[in-house]
């Protein structure tokens, strides 16, 4: 049967892409509106993800009243079959280690902005954060308490175990996935919209100016990664949710490099952009596999899969030099008065090279 | 904590071997950094490459170690030209900031380490190919071992420590380079011309880490993370330096070796840290330098320290 | 695009919402499409029959004490039968795991080879297929792989991966999707789990500390210093052989170290120093290390007085060609011959299936295969006497199946046989010890590892 296939398809590919499109556009909003260079991003991801599998494991303990070693068999199936009996703790459960990967991701992103506030420089906050997120894989592996370290943590259960069929209980996870990914995505349509929004777009363009006018950068620099590291710990919980297992290998700053190769494809300092390229690179990846099985039956001895990086990075270098806000640039700012006094403006800025 | 003479000896020479090794790599990037505005992530690549040139040169063409430096360094030089021309000119050309650069510097570091990637799997090298010639221990003092890797990289580092030095503090070339280092605008209103000083620029600073490389592969393998894996010691040694100076650099590259040798030893010996924890300490470093002294060794005024000590304070 | 910012973001809220509609949809719809499988019947009946004593003879089947048969009646659906099955590799091919994915890649390769030939010669019309898939040695690129594996091209059973991370990132949509996984290499404890997709060849990190044990104690030394990878596999490794080496009076000491590093020469340098405090003449030192690894701890042992005088053993990572001229130093390798080397490979000695084995991954690849390509050859071969036993694809059918017919199979690695979790209990090792013959270098085996008796047997 085709239509199954077909279904199946969308709904890994979907998932995969939802998860990426919070992250993409949780960078979006750090970077894209607000310049912040952050090569950390998956140290916020990381703990979203860990949260989640620790606040699971024992809460599992607790609602069990037993003392099982998070990372043994035994506990494995401790969570699937409490899981099953009980949606209380099944849906209990992942609001809980949504509300704590999130506000915690946040939290360490307050921390390590407050930290590095005295510097100017933008790129060496990014190393400060590329060498944070390093480090935390490093600690959480080598830590057990925390997500069994190099084995990682097995058995987070889907939500919706208890209803019984597991093919039933996947998509309505899958819909809980997209639905917190549609979310975040009109949120931050309503943040580029809002005046808020445009003062973020402000200061990116000139911080002297906009500091002139009244507004407090560290401040706004402090409640940006807040969100930011917000999202991208929401997303971390839905993937630990999605795939069932955290690992603190699965999170190295090469996923990094993969956000950033989707905003800056897609488009930075736009919400749609960043969703076209979180698309862009899902879609890749998919295709590539593909591709790369035809071409490996013609027996050459070159790995397609280096190619394929190889032609990513290429495309980000053309991007960053003839389309530096990606193939769907950033729009104008709508104001009210751009609304009802713009209409003349728009033939103009049609024609007009960006 | 007990640690015999042996055991501090060993470290210390450790030190020193490492630590002219990551000098070597992480001037390079200093140099662009100070004098081209370019944080260059790509450099950590140049490395590997001249890795792979001097694993090729000896496993196929037969050289000897002195032989494959100055075919290490031109090509090294070479690649970082290219990387010049082909990527930063034209974004600096549009005006990108160093950020763009720096993001733009990850995507050329991607592209050279999968061509690697790419011509190791054709070359059948497996993951990791260790040359002929192998490292010797030349004699042994204090029951500790010191091999020919250090008794050629160290003087090797000490002696382009000193030539950059005197190149850059001396002659007109260097002078002019530090002139586009403090102000790029009123140096190309003097008459200088920038495009010759990025040029001995990306000469010097490819060439040295691909000469680095040559060493590296012989102390270690050639494999194509070799580089990346060094990143984070080259930026720590920089970031120690301040990002802006050379001396600083240098001692900065002896310190992070120092700290991965001599104090994780410490650390192992009184609070039982592990071993397999020792990645972490450059990273640790970054993280302290970035965020308590930003300006590192160089920020400290040692001028002023001297005649404070002068005067007895 | 700078007009259409409205009209943009409604377009894009529309398309979200249509794509909800048709997830519900899809819900609704795809149970009577995908169906609830045929209808079958299961009946399993066990009988135990008892052999007395173990023989010394090193052929099939010798060291099980004790058979256990199960029989498995299923009724089927009448239908057309397929005719082409569908065998998913998701193997490391890029990464990390690289070298060791290619191999295990390639030994699967072997096994649908011949099977096919079999098939061919003997008129039969049922042919296997095989696709492969990249998990990029992370455990998001194996849930990827193996997406596309079962999504995109209907793979009628996946075979790999190799890393414990990547199998237990893709457990749970394997468990949901019904469909078989057999690893050939994943060792992890924590995945013993009964009543899932997942079944491994491979005998846990248990079975193999022992038998690493064992064959140190054998040879009279009490006191190990162990230099192991600080990950998954080395880890579990060292806590076996610890708790065995301990548990018969020995003493070891531990130093790990993280793996994917260039310089290892501190780690070295401690190692030099346990083994100093240890006392060097009473003293083996175990290495648990890969190639990459393995090579440059060896490139700096040799350097060091203290480890160039004391016996060393190594998993079996160390008994392969990479460690030899022409394709490392030939000092590495006379390294090896001067601390006798120990290493063993996962078969039982003198196994003819084995030797076959090596023949037919040389003639099929051109070079000769890495270490436990054995073990990859037998997870392929377990995956595909599954779909010919029960001459279906259906994975609840095959879940069934798998283990009474894994145990039925001798493979090249041995008997496998396993347990009522889907995990290899019983693993045979053949020691070998490295030998310089005139200017080359030989590994020659002189013992072997019993596991049923937990035993080194010299061999003569």
């Amino acid at each position: 049967m085709v239509l199954d296939q077909i279904v199946s398809i969308v709904i890994s590919t979907g998932n995969f892409y939802a998860i990426w499109l919070i992250l993409t556009l949780s960078l979006n909003y750090e970077y894209g509106y607000n310049g912040i260079l952050n090569f950390g991003k998956v140290l916020f991801f990381g703990v979203g993800a860990f949260a989640a599998g620790y606040v699971v494991a024992n809460l599992a303990n607790f609602v069990a009243g037993v003392a099982v070693d998070m990372c043994s068999a035994q506990a494995v199936q401790l969570r699937l079959e409490t899981a099953r009996a009980s949606p209380v703790f099944a849906i209990g459960g992942f609001l809980l280690a949504i509300a704590a990967g999130s506000i915690l991701a946040g939290i360490v992103g307050l921390l390590l902005t407050s930290s590095t506030m005295r510097i100017k420089e933008g790129f060496i906050l990014g190393i400060v954060l590329l060498a944070a997120g390093e480090t935390s894989r490093i600690v959480v592996r080598n830590y057990e308490p925390i997500a069994c370290g190099y084995h990682g943590l097995v058995g987070i259960p889907n939500p919706f175990l208890f209803v019984g069929d597991a093919q039933t209980s996947t998509y309505y996870l899958s819909i809980l996935i997209w639905a917190v990914a549609a979310i975040n995505f009109i949120i931050m349509f309503k943040v580029s919209r809002s005046p808020y929004g445009r003062m973020l777009k402000a200061i990116r363009e000139n911080e002297l100016a906009a500091e002139s006018f009244g507004k407090n950068i560290n401040k706004v620099r402090r409640q940006v990664l807040f969100i930011g590291s917000m999202m991208s710990g929401m997303a971390g919980v839905l993937y630990a949710y999605y795939i069932g297992f955290v690992a603190a290998d699965d999170f190295t700053s090469l996923k990094t490099f993969d956000i950033w190769v989707a905003m800056m494809l897609g488009g930075v300092g736009n919400h749609v952009g960043a969703a076209s390229g979180a698309f862009l690179v899902t879609v890749i990846d998919r295709a590539t596999r593909t591709l790369r099985g035809w071409l490996a039956t013609l027996n050459i001895p070159i790995e397609m899969l280096y190619v394929r990086w190889i032609i990513v990075g290429v495309l980000m270098l053309i991007v960053l030099m003839y389309r530096p806000n990606g193939l769907i640039p950033e729009g104008p700012i709508r104001t009210p008065a751009y609304r009802i006094f713009g209409t003349a403006n728009l033939r103009w800025s049609r024609w007009r090279k960006s | 904590m007990e640690i015999s003479a042996v055991e501090l000896v060993s470290s210390l020479v450790r030190t020193l071997q490492s630590g002219s090794l990551y000098a070597l790599m992480a001037l390079g990037l200093t140099l662009t950094l100070a004098i081209l505005k370019i944080p260059n992530i790509a450099h950590a690549e140049y490395v590997t490459i001249g890795a792979y040139v001097s694993f090729t040169l000896i496993n196929y063409a037969g050289l000897q170690l002195w032989q494959v430096i100055a075919p290490s360094f031109l090509v090294g030089g070479a690649v970082a030209v290219a990387s010049y021309y082909a990527v930063f000119k034209p974004l600096k050309k549009r005006g990108a900031s160093m950020f763009i650069l720096m993001v733009a510097s990850f995507a050329l570091a991607l592209i050279f380490r999968h061509i690697i990637y790419t011509i190791a799997g054709i070359g059948n090298w497996g993951l990791g190919v260790k040359p002929k010639i192998v490292t010797n221990a030349v004699f042994r003092v204090f029951g500790v071992y010191i091999s020919d890797i250090l008794l050629m990289a160290l003087p090797t580092s000490i002696i382009a420590m000193a030539a950059l030095y005197i190149f850059i503090m001396k002659t007109r070339t260097g002078k002019q380079m530090r002139a586009v280092a403090e102000d790029p605008d009123l140096a190309v209103a003097s008459g200088i011309n920038p495009e010759k000083i990025a040029l001995i620029t990306l000469i010097i600073s490819g060439g040295i880490a691909s000469v680095a490389g040559s060493f590296w592969v012989i102390f270690t393998h050639a494999h194509p993370d070799v580089g990346l894996e060094a990143l984070l010691r080259m930026i720590a040694a920089s970031a120690l330096g301040g990002f802006y100076s050379y001396p600083g650099t240098v001692a900065g590259a002896i310190i992070v070796s120092f700290s991965e040798n001599t104090v994780m030893d410490a650390l192992n010996r009184s609070f039982g840290l592990s071993l397999a924890l020792k990645p972490l300490i450059p990273m640790a470093i970054i993280i302290l330098v970035l965020v308590t002294h930003p300006t590192g060794l160089s920020g400290i005024t040692w001028r002023r320290k001297r005649t404070l000590i002068a005067r007895g304070v | 695009m700078s007009s259409s910012g409205v009209a943009n973001s409604v377009l894009v809220a529309v398309a979200v919402v249509v794509l909800l509609i048709g997830l519900g949809i899809g819900i609704v719809v795809s149970p009577a499409i995908m169906g609830t499988g045929p209808i079958q019947t299961v009946t399993k009946t066990e009988t135990t029959t008892v052999v007395a004593g173990a023989t010394a003879t090193q052929t099939i089947a010798t060291t099980v004490t004790q058979t256990s048969v199960s029989t498995v009646t299923i009724t089927q659906q009448a239908g057309p039968q397929k005719t082409e099955y569908t065998i998913g590799f998701a193997y490391e091919l890029t990464g990390a795991q690289a070298s060791f994915g290619n191999d295990m890649k390639d030994a699967g390769l072997v096994a649908i080879a011949e099977l096919n030939e079999i098939l061919e010669k003997s008129g039969s019309p049922i042919r296997f297929k095989s696709v492969v898939e990249d998990t990029a040695s992370t455990p998001e690129g194996t849930v990827r792989a193996v997406q596309s594996l079962v999504e995109n091209h209907r793979a009628s059973i996946i075979v790999g991966p190799i890393s414990s991370l990547g199998v237990a990132a893709v457990k749970g949509y394997l468990d949901q999707k019904e469909v078989v996984l057999v690893s050939c290499c994943s060792t992890a404890v924590t995945l013993k789990l009964p009543n899932d997709y997942i079944f491994r060849v491979i005998a846990s990190a248990d079975v193999q500390g022992k038998a690493l044990s064992k064959s140190v104690l054998a040879d009279g030394f009490r006191k190990a210093a162990v230099i192991y990878r600080a990950e998954a596999f080395g880890e579990s490794l060292f806590n076996e052989f610890k708790k065995d080496f301990e548990s018969a009076g020995g003493t070891v000491a531990a130093v790990p170290y993280a793996p994917d590093q260039s310089d290892y020469s501190a780690e070295v340098a401690k190692l030099s120093e346990e083994v100093r405090k240890l006392g060097p003449s009473e003293t083996a030192v175990v290495a648990v290390s890969f190639q990459t690894d393995g090579l440059l701890i060896l490139g700096l042992a040799r350097l060091d007085e203290t480890l160039s005088n004391v016996r060393w053993y190594g998993i079996n990572t160390l008994r392969v060609p990479a460690f030899l001229p022409p394709q490392a130093p030939r000092e590495i390798a006379e390294f090896m011959v001067k601390v006798k080397m120990t290493s063993s490979y996962t078969s039982p000695p003198a196994n003819p299936r084995y030797f076959h084995f090596l023949e037919a991954f040389e003639k099929l690849h051109g070079r000769k295969p890495g270490p436990q390509a054995e073990l990859g050859y037998d997870a392929a071969w377990v995956a595909i006497n599954a779909i010919l036993a029960a001459g279906t694809d259906n994975g609840r059918i095959l879940k069934d199946v798998i283990i009474p017919v894994a145990r039925e199979y001798m493979g090249a690695s041995g008997h496998i046989w396993m347990d009522a979790a889907g995990d290899r209990a019983i693993q045979d090792y053949t020691i070998s010890r490295i030998i310089a013959e005139g200017d080359s270098f030989k590994w020659i085996d002189i013992a072997s590892y019993d596991a049923s008796a937990n035993k080194i047997r010299p061999i003569s």
